[in-house]
């Protein structure tokens, strides 16, 4: 196997595991337990069901550098409803999404990881209101982060390895014909935008 | 009957933990949560409590930042995280146990146990120490027993040179050279060595205010201890120390 193949492999699985092997994994399971302790089955089995539903998409995603974009969507759709489950008192806001088109591609895990670190950083202070972005057009494929206000290029401690990760991963496709900017100093306080082959 | 508190941001972990320790667990009741350290630092004044179990990452302040709000840590902690990598840096503060979530009843059972039995243990030896403590003032002898692991030590207050505090220790540095370490902070010693002319120059240090060498101004300045030892001397309690060297 080529060397950069075997870097890129390597990076996927990284990938894998600094998601569904975190803290935010254990945290989503310690709410389930809650739930059954507390007697309420309802929620402990619509809980149970999106993240089964994730881990499933994120197996089958951890065997992908490209994924279809429609399936990165759903996967942070879980994610995000299982981070609404865990902080009720604080309303996560649903992912606009512009003109998708279904057979669009992109590299699996990476916009999760830069959406963790906005919920994050939204979490940590919440005059920071977080809008998700993810418009398609012909030439490009994008994911645009609002926070307010706009704090610039800032990265939660809790996510600093897994953000780093997804930007080392970005590089490593660049070699095989990636074309991709992010923009941490846009209007808004992230763009991560991909040019389509 | 332990009374505990629970501190922890996610709503459900909060409940879930609570009703845990209330179906599951005997000895400890529960009679207070709190969502963050500030109002855990609220509950734990207004309820006194025997044990804490505190979360460690919540947004803006994290769990050890619990501790900079009390002079004395007087209640047991027992962390509860999702987090591995904690863990030695929890058991540096006053941590009887590190509970990783989702949270295993049989290790809560015994942190609860344990919590138990270091508050009865605790409560023997104050006792004792206070009562040793009050007999060797009377007799004018002027030593003081520190609780150590195995028992107590006797250690005469002219031979303190001066003493360091850590978080929950506290360092004793002897005239012998010796350097003997307490599981108690700073705060516990102070208000007992106050009457035999120590005086606190520092967050850290409480100094024998007969074993000074020197004094090197500044800021705060430092004192030279007799052991050649240099001690700081914090800006705050600057004009407090000055006020004390002028009575001594």
């Amino acid at each position: 196997m080529p060397q950069d193949d075997l870097h890129s492999d390597n990076n996927l699985l990284n990938s894998f595991k600094a998601f569904m092997g975190s803290h935010f994994a254990l945290n989503v399971i310690n709410s389930i337990q809650s739930d059954i302790i507390l007697k309420d089955n309802t929620s402990a089995f619509g809980t149970l069901q999106i993240y089964s539903r994730l881990y499933k998409t994120s197996i089958r995603h951890s065997n992908e550098q490209y994924v279809l974009l429609s399936d990165e969507i759903d996967l942070l759709k879980d994610y995000l409803s299982l981070e609404q489950i865990r902080f009720s008192e604080y309303r996560i806001p649903s992912i606009k999404e512009i003109h998708i088109d279904p057979q669009t591609t992109v590299p699996s895990f990476i916009f999760q990881s830069l959406v963790e670190n906005a919920l994050l950083l939204s979490l940590t202070d919440k005059t920071n209101h977080l809008k998700i972005t993810i418009a398609d057009t012909d030439q490009s494929t994008q994911l645009k982060i609002s926070l307010t206000p706009k704090p610039g290029k800032n990265i939660h401690q809790k996510v600093q390895s897994k953000v780093d990760l997804a930007i080392e991963r970005l590089e490593v496709m660049k070699t095989g014909g990636l074309q991709y900017v992010l923009d941490w100093d846009k209007e808004d306080f992230m763009e991560l935008t991909y040019l389509k082959q | 009957m332990l009374t505990a508190i629970i501190i922890d941001d996610e709503q459900k972990s909060r409940e879930g933990l609570e009703a845990m320790l209330h179906d599951m667990v005997e000895g400890v009741s529960v009679v207070a949560t709190a969502d963050s350290v500030t109002n855990g630092v609220k509950a734990i004044k207004k309820n006194n409590p025997d044990l804490v179990f505190l979360d460690i990452e919540m947004p803006k302040r994290d769990g050890f930042e619990l501790f900079e709000a009390f002079e004395t840590i007087d209640f047991e902690v027992v962390f509860t995280t999702a987090h591995e990598q904690y863990a030695s840096k929890a058991f540096r503060t006053t941590a009887i146990d590190y509970l990783l979530k989702p949270i295993d009843l049989n290790l809560l059972q015994e942190a609860v146990e344990r919590a138990s039995k270091k508050r009865e243990k605790d409560k023997v030896n104050k006792n004792f120490e206070v009562f040793v403590n009050n007999l060797k003032n009377n007799k004018s002898n002027q030593q003081i027993a520190i609780s150590s692991s195995d028992g107590l030590i006797f250690i005469k207050v002219e031979n303190i040179i001066y003493l360091r505090g850590d978080g929950a220790y506290t360092y004793f540095f002897l005239k012998t050279g010796e350097r003997i370490t307490v599981s108690k902070n700073l705060k516990e010693y102070e208000d007992l060595l106050s009457e035999y002319d120590f005086f606190r120059v520092h967050k850290s240090y409480l100094i024998h205010m007969h074993e000074m060498k020197k004094y090197v101004r500044g800021e705060g300045g430092y004192v030279v201890m007799s052991n050649g030892d240099s001690v700081d001397v914090s800006k705050r309690r600057k004009e407090n120390f000055l006020a004390a060297l002028s009575k001594l």
